[in-house]
């Protein structure tokens, strides 16, 4: 499975709760509509820091990168070819 | 070998509980009734080298594995009977000088950490507003940016230390919104222009240590004062709090064993009936449940911090966290409401430890998230939908 396609696994179905977003598109806004909140983000986190073997460092925690699933593919795949 | 049977962990903790029979006995009880904190203790504590167990031996600290910290925690507590000063300098090295240890930048490692561990100044933790409690988005705090600095204003309430404490890590929105990047948190200092010491709280329990309110009226605070960085509040909030959770829970240890000692000599001693009360099932069954209380939750708490690494982040173990203070808060109350029933009517004397050490039980199901709220916590974590 590739980067995006674990992380979309993963937010469907660890941070997803209502079915009316399994569709969810790889431009779809995950903080501005909620369906990321404050528990999600740290657990997504932890799932990247523990299965996809990068480190998030403090100062890549901005909305930015974590706004949609290609943002946070984006960050995720630049960290990995450093 | 298990952490808690290490006999290097008994020693730390004898050392520190040594320090606190001869150091730190005493007034107490007086304190208590009159809800007064000794400065002069706090400085022997950190003279002593507590503060600096966890800290960075760059920085001056002792750098010590996280289960010799908890060993200090419950020497402290075993040999002294000031739960609200436990609570409160284990409060600043737990869950203040860790969270700048792990986010702050070294300038403000150097210039504010030194002084914290030698016991000159003394921090507090400014979260809790009054509109804001077990939900952080609802607080009213804000920090406006202004070129180098933020403009902070709010009102912090129900803050320990607050009335005497020199810094304060401040959580304040920097976005409007309920986003999981709207917080900021700023290591502030109350010399600043605008920031004051508001109301004192006169409380039930903890009262060896005092509460009250911090006011921000448009604080010029410098960009190099936010800990970790704008809209990362939520993280160091997090953080702060899971070590909290995990291993400032250890001050409950030291009243266990201490109030196991006495409860087990009292049910031998007293007699009634012409026998010792230990000789009637309904206390001896109470005595069996004060040691599966103590012994399990020092093994909850063991089993946490010898797997957290000394400045590492807990975030792989919140659910742990959560667990771990439900665990030992809820066994905690329920061990004193015991002590204190074997005491009879001199348990409800107001000069009985197991009063004092039930009133301040009482407040662990409240702090760093209540009961309910990490009950919250463990259940979306096991990917239920909670609110
Ligand atoms: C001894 C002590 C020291 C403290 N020191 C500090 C300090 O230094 N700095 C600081 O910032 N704060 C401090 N606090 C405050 C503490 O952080 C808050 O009390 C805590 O966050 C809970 O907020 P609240 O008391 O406003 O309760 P509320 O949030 O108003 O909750 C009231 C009740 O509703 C329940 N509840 C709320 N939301 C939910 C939900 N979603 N699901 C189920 N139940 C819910 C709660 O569990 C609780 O029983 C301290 C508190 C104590 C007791």
């Amino acid at each position: 499975m590739n980067v995006k396609e674990s992380i979309k696994n993963y937010i469907l179905s660890e941070l997803v709760s209502d079915k009316e977003n399994s569709s969810l598109s790889e431009t779809d806004q995950l903080i501005e509509s909620g369906i990321i909140d404050s528990l999600g983000i740290m657990k997504l986190i932890g799932f990247l820091e523990d299965n996809l073997s990068v480190q998030i460092d403090d100062m890549e925690l901005v909305p930015e990168n974590f706004a949609s699933i290609a943002a946070i593919t984006s960050l995720v795949e630049k960290k990995l070819s450093d | 070998m298990q952490p808690w049977q290490d006999p290097e962990i008994d020693k730390i903790r004898e050392k520190y509980y040594e320090f606190a029979t001869e150091n730190l006995l005493g007034d107490t009880e007086q304190r208590d009734k009159e809800g007064d904190f000794s400065i002069k203790r706090w400085k022997e504590v950190a003279e002593f080298g507590f503060l600096k167990l966890l800290m960075p031996e760059n920085f001056g600290g002792a750098e010590v594995p996280v289960t010799h910290l908890v060993a200090a925690i419950e020497g402290l507590g075993e040999g002294s009977m000031d739960g609200g000063f436990n609570y409160a300098i284990c409060n600043q090295l737990c869950g203040l000088q860790t969270t700048i240890n792990i986010f702050g930048s070294d300038e403000l490692k150097s210039r504010y950490l030194p002084d914290l561990m030698s016991g000159k100044s003394m921090a507090a933790y400014g979260f809790t507003e009054e509109t804001s409690g077990s939900d952080a988005y609802s607080m009213e705090a804000t920090a406006v940016e202004e070129g180098d600095a933020f403009r902070l204003s709010g009102t912090k309430c129900y803050i320990t230390n607050a009335p005497y404490a020199n810094l304060v890590l401040v959580f304040a929105k920097t976005s409007p919104t309920r986003s999981p990047f709207a917080l900021t948190a700023f290591l502030v200092d109350m010399e600043w222009e605008g920031a004051t010491h508001g109301r004192e709280y006169d409380k039930m329990g903890l009262r060896t240590v005092r509460m009250g309110e911090l006011i921000f009226d448009n604080v010029q605070v410098p960009k190099s004062h936010i800990v970790g960085v704008k809209g990362g509040g939520l993280r160091v909030l997090t953080e702060s709090t899971l070590w909290e959770r995990a291993i400032l829970i250890a001050t409950a240890l030291g009243p266990m064993a201490r109030g196991l000692k006495s409860c087990i000599e009292r049910t031998k001693t007293r007699n009634q009936f012409e026998k010792p009360i230990g000789a009637f099932q309904q206390v001896s069954s109470k005595i069996s449940n004060m040691i599966m209380r103590y012994k399990l939750s020092r093994q909850v708490i063991y089993d946490i911090a010898s797997r957290i690494g000394n400045g590492s982040s807990l975030q792989p173990h919140a659910q742990d966290a959560a667990i771990a203070k439900i665990f030992v808060s809820d066994n905690f109350v329920k061990f004193e409401l015991d002590a204190m029933q074997i005491y009879g009517v001199r348990g409800y004397l107001l000069e009985s430890f197991a009063q004092q050490d039930l009133r301040d039980s009482l407040s662990f199901n409240i702090w760093a998230g209540t009961a309910e709220t990490l009950r919250n916590t463990i259940a979306k974590l096991a990917g239920l939908p909670v609110e």
